[in-house]
């Protein structure tokens, strides 16, 4: 009986201690993983304290008495086959166990709802949702809703909570990795190769995840958040995300108004019709001098689309409207003439 | 307990010792060298069979075309070398150091006959466009056959040295590990040729 | 018994030489003297490890606290592919051979080794080969993709600034490489062709065997790094395409080659500690090794199924088989089991002292094991797919290097010191030197098993500041500067003993295999007379003849 109770505590902190740096996994198939997790965690607490104990017991009880030699002992071939065989079977059942957890995290769904392209490259990542149509005119080419993440604002990948999701995984340059530290779970990115997985979601939540594959110099700052989210709320996300694809600016209900605030423009995308005259609403909120500055190219090289004498920069608050002439499709890069650097950003033009 | 005097071991030095029964010194070191090189190819093999599985078509298209004939002769002409090698190896250990040099001197001219083949070789193939940076093939080419030749380059002038040294009566038949040590490396850089010409023009 | 005292001849010897008088600086730079060149080895390996050391101290530096603090992205990547890099090449493959390059010979009863002044050679690349890979700092910046320089990465593709940094360091493992083949060859013939009279190959020392295991391990598997380094410098520098998937190359290529090398380095780097650690822990119990042929064979075994296991490195590429390389990554557990099985019988019912040598025995033997065992949840793909690539494979990679090879080299220098100077280091200082070291070693990376399983990446110079990272950051930055004090007390230890004038016995520990039988330092012939042998333990059966014939329990029957 003491020894039932001996053997259940001993097992209880084994099994808290297996709990020692311990994320919830919040997939079907993190779960798997964190239960094989613990079984190899339990044979490897076993082992380590009988051998480890085994050596400090010897160490301590066997110290030097006398001078008398001790008996002179050069092997036990029976000990050699029970401590061969004994571990190999361990192994080989760790290995089995293994292997059946390895399906069921490589198995595939039949037939996924949501499939995600995830691509890495230098610095970013950026996930097409396969399928999910983004509303343009016919006249331009069909488009899956992307989302594009930059070091300064890591994108977030909006997924359903309770159902499969398909993700395939590949790079435009060096090799990435794509990691969620809650999934346990992480696949690499190749260029060249394209990498596929299956994960099913199983809490809402905001997860964070970051490149897991050393890719150069901002390789830390590689960092994006998985959002759970239910399927309907998914499906609303959907709508939206799709809504403001189409306005040529990701995540922006208003993109021809933007504003600044302690040396910042509060976004970085602006978004105009194609060849039609149109305004853009600048709120300077702050008593620093800014304006905003748009260019005829990518950047700051190309002539300004306005004459210098429309666009001084101003002390706020105070708004201004510039007015803009018909411009071909498009990018145009903008930025505040007094902070160049930190205050910039790009013009799309697109038809709608 | 008897103690053994180490005076007699000193007698010769290190790299002629002889385990009876055993291989020399001199031999098993470079029998161990030939090993790594072995594996060195391997690794460079091993790459060329990895991009080659990999592609769609292989040769892949627009590489020029590669004259088996003209390398099938460059084949013969090294085999050939790696058997007249042989023949001033078994001249030396019957003491005739007179055949062992004529021998040598064959193999050393049919040696750098196959360099300049293969130099003229590399001299069509770039005035047709393949070089190391022409693409997967142009570097798979050039690496694997240009590490042979200098393997190649380097045998030759080992057999240079055997047969200056033959000329200044250096070899005997009891004494003739290094002429050894030359033919092995000889056969091996034979053997490692067999194994490219069957892969890059007869495989494909 | 008479075998410690000294030698005259071993005297005039030693105040002499051999011919002429020369300059000693002359002396060491041409020496093909096994004994000098070990020393060298030993001393030139010892500086890169502190180089090395030092980075690891930059790196910890900045870690303590997430954001940026003393080095900016590209200086950190430098430091942590430098580290790596220097730690592998410069430090633990040398000094490992450095050992055998003294012992072994005196092991066997051999003069020097097989050929001595390609031994010269082999050494003479290695402090090149240093200042080649240093003088990247001179030239530009560093190699800074990882000491792993994964393709397409390392070859220059996107914006990652490095230009020859990289060149230098394929230039630089080149010549390693070639001075680590050039020594194989030369170890191996040694062995096998020149033991003395009696020495049976199954009564060689342990030590030599994992010197022979190891030398074929590197014979055969560092040819595939060279060709490796070769495609990545046409890559690099000739327009080659062998690595880019832009021209039709392909990226895991590099993957493969590199780890079909890296994978049975890892045993070269490990393996002659154990052979370290089962010749002192004999002589330490006053018994013989439990279990010799068992040793033997599964050293060999290690080695064997050491090239089969490389992709464990690669599983969350997607492009291996995984179920193969889980198996046989799971087995090569089995053989190094049957070591710690029989190192503790070794222990067992034996008559133990804790000099300084075996206080590093018994770390190694504590500290490998969990080196070892969280090596094997790796060996399972799934748990692999969460803990790769994350702060739970540092935590491996130090407990089994550093841990496990550092501590067997410590091991080593104190068990063998006196044979090199005649005097034994100041046991006092060992032993400070020693728990400051296990300290702070655990310290600092204990709880990165921690980390890891929290999901903290590798190769990271800021991190999320999550509360749960940096406390744990912080414990491991003080961790890493207790183990850079602890070099401290060594460091004295060994000017203070070299100074010193007074001698010690010749065979100050009762050793039990032949270079324990020559004087301390050895002539420059190594032996004047050799014993009969009989045993893997001859200096034993030597000092216990008489003893043994009465005492009933005792017998050295055990090997033939």
């Amino acid at each position: 009986m003491r020894r039932a109770r001996l053997i259940g505590t001993v097992g209880v902190a084994v099994l808290a201690l297996a709990g020692c740096g311990s994320l919830t996994p919040v997939t079907e198939q993190g779960h798997d993983v964190r239960n094989l997790y613990n079984i190899l965690f339990v044979a490897a607490a076993v082992v380590f304290v009988l051998v480890e104990g085994a050596i400090v017991f010897a160490v301590v009880r066997y110290r030097r008495r006398g001078d008398m030699l001790p008996p002179q002992f050069h092997g036990n071939n029976l000990l050699e086959v029970v401590w061969t065989v004994v571990p190999l079977l361990i192994v080989a059942a760790l290995f089995v166990l293994g292997w059946g957890v390895l399906t069921k995290v490589d198995a595939k769904a039949p037939n996924p709802r949501v499939t995600v392209n995830i691509v890495g490259f230098q610095w970013q990542w950026q996930f097409t949702y396969q399928g999910e149509r983004v509303p343009l005119p016919a006249d331009q080419p069909p488009e899956d809703l992307t989302i594009k993440g930059t070091i300064a604002k890591p994108p977030v990948m909006y997924l359903p909570v309770g159902e499969p999701i398909r993700f395939t995984t590949e790079a435009q340059d060096v090799i990435h990795s794509f990691y969620v530290r809650e999934f346990l779970f992480k696949r690499d990115a190749f260029p060249g190769h394209l990498n596929t997985f299956d994960l099913t979601i199983t809490k809402p939540g905001d997860f964070g995840g970051q490149c897991t594959e050393y890719c150069g110099l901002a390789h830390q700052a590689m960092r994006f958040t998985v959002r759970a989210v239910s399927r309907p709320e998914f499906d609303a996300w959907l709508v939206k995300a799709k809504k403001e694809a189409a306005s040529g600016c990701p995540a922006d209900p208003n993109p021809r108004s933007i504003a600044a605030k302690d040396i910042a423009f509060n976004k970085n995308c602006l978004a105009g019709p194609v060849n039609r005259p149109f305004q853009i609403g600048f709120d300077n909120q702050e008593p620093v001098p800014h304006n905003v500055v748009f260019f005829r190219g990518k950047d700051a090289d190309a002539p300004p689309i306005l004459p210098a004498s429309e666009t001084p920069p101003f002390p706020g608050p105070k708004t201004t409207t510039y007015r803009l002439p018909a411009l071909k499709s498009g990018s145009y890069f903008f930025h505040c003439e007094v902070h160049p650097g930190a205050m910039q950003g790009q013009l799309v033009v697109r038809s709608r | 307990m008897a103690v053994v005097d180490t005076a007699s071991l000193q007698e010769r030095p290190a790299s002629e010792h002889h385990k009876p029964g055993g291989i020399s010194s001199s031999l098993l070191g470079m029998v161990l060298f030939i090993a790594s090189e072995v594996m060195f190819f391997g690794g460079l093999f091993g790459a060329y069979f990895t991009i080659r599985s990999a592609a769609p078509r292989w040769p892949p298209e627009g590489t020029p075309h590669l004259t088996t004939l003209y390398a099938a002769v460059l084949t013969a002409i090294l085999v050939s070398s790696s058997v007249t090698m042989q023949f001033g190896v078994w001249a030396i250990r019957r003491n005739d150091s007179r055949r062992l040099m004529l021998w040598l001197a064959v193999s050393l001219l049919l040696g750098l006959c196959f360099l300049a083949g293969q130099a003229n070789e590399y001299r069509m193939l770039i005035e047709e466009g393949m070089t190391l940076s022409s693409g997967v093939f142009g570097s798979t080419f050039f690496t694997l056959t240009g590490f042979h030749g200098a393997h190649v380059a380097g045998g030759a002038a080992f057999i240079l040295i055997v047969l200056l040294r033959a000329r200044s009566g250096q070899f005997t038949a009891r004494y003739h590990d290094t002429v050894e040590m030359a033919s092995y490396y000889w056969h091996f850089v034979d053997v490692v040729w067999l194994g490219l010409f069957s892969t890059i023009y007869l495989l494909r | 018994m008479a075998i410690t005292e000294a030698r005259p001849e071993a005297a005039a010897d030693q105040a002499h030489g051999i011919g002429p008088r020369r300059h000693p600086i002359v002396v060491w730079l041409t020496t093909t003297d096994h004994k000098k060149i070990g020393i060298m080895y030993l001393v030139n390996s010892y500086f890169w490890f502190g180089v090395a050391g030092l980075l690891a101290v930059f790196i910890r530096a900045e870690l303590a606290e997430p954001g940026t603090q003393f080095f900016g992205e590209e200086r950190y990547n430098q430091l942590f592919t430098m580290h790596g890099t220097t730690m592998i090449f410069l430090f633990i493959i040398p000094i490992l051979a450095g050992f055998g390059n003294y012992i072994v010979p005196l092991q066997i009863g051999a003069l020097d080794m097989a050929f001595p002044r390609v031994n010269a050679l082999s050494f003479w690349m290695l402090p090149l080969a240093g200042i080649t890979l240093y003088s990247s700092y001179l030239l530009g910046g560093p190699a800074d993709a990882g000491w792993t320089q994964y393709a397409p990465l390392s070859e220059g593709v996107g914006a990652q600034g490095n230009s020859i940094g990289i060149d230098l360091w394929i230039v630089a493992l080149l010549l390693v490489g070639t001075a680590s083949i050039l020594g194989a060859v030369n170890f191996i013939t040694t062995i096998f062709n020149m033991r003395a009279p009696g020495m049976t190959m199954f009564r060689m020392p342990l030590f030599t065997w994992t010197i022979l295991v190891t030398s074929l391990l590197v014979l055969l598997a560092t040819p595939v790094f060279t060709s490796a380094l070769v495609l990545l410098l046409i890559d690099r520098n000739l327009g080659g395409s062998f690595f880019n998937p832009a021209n039709g190359g392909i990226a895991v290529l590099w993957q493969n080659v590199f780890w079909f090398y890296s994978h049975p380095a890892v045993y070269v780097m490990v393996l002659p500690g154990m052979g370290i650690i089962s010749d002192v822990l004999p002589v330490f119990s006053r018994k013989p090794l439990f279990g010799y042929k068992a040793f033997v064979f599964a050293t060999a075994g290690i080695g064997a199924l050491g090239f089969s296991v490389w992709a464990h490195h690669m599983f969350v590429t997607g492009q291996v088989l995984l179920p193969f390389f889980s198996i046989m990554t799971f087995l090569i557990a089995v053989p190094t089991g049957v070591k710690f099985f029989n190192w503790i019988a070794t222990l067992v019912r034996g008559q133990i002292t804790f000099s300084t040598a075996m206080l590093f025995a018994i770390g190694f033997l504590t500290m490998f094991l969990i080196g070892g065992i969280d090596g094997v949840f790796l060996a399972s793909p799934p748990v692999d797919f969460a803990l790769t690539e994350t702060y739970w494979v540092i935590a491996h990679i130090h407990y089994v290097l550093f841990g496990g090879s550092v501590f067997a080299v410590y091991a080593g220098f104190y068990y063998w010191f006196p044979k090199f100077t005649g005097k034994r280091l100041k046991e006092g200082l060992g032993k400070l030197h020693f728990w400051l070291q296990f300290i702070g070693f655990n310290l600092t990376f204990f709880s990165m098993h921690i980390l890891g399983l929290l999901g903290m990446p590798r190769r990271i110079q800021d991190y999320a500041p999550l509360k749960d990272w940096v406390g744990l950051n912080q414990l491991q930055t003080a961790g890493a500067l207790l183990i850079a004090l602890s070099t401290a007390p060594f460091l004295a230890n060994v000017v203070m003993t070299i100074r010193r004038k007074d001698r010690d016995p010749e065979d100050p520990w009762e050793g039990n295999t032949l270079e324990w039988y020559t004087t301390s330092p050895p002539p420059v012939h190594n032996f004047d007379s050799l014993p009969e042998i009989h045993s893997e333990r001859p200096l034993f059966d030597l000092r216990h003849a008489e003893e043994l014939s009465v005492h009933p329990d005792a017998t050295t029957t055990g090997a033939r």
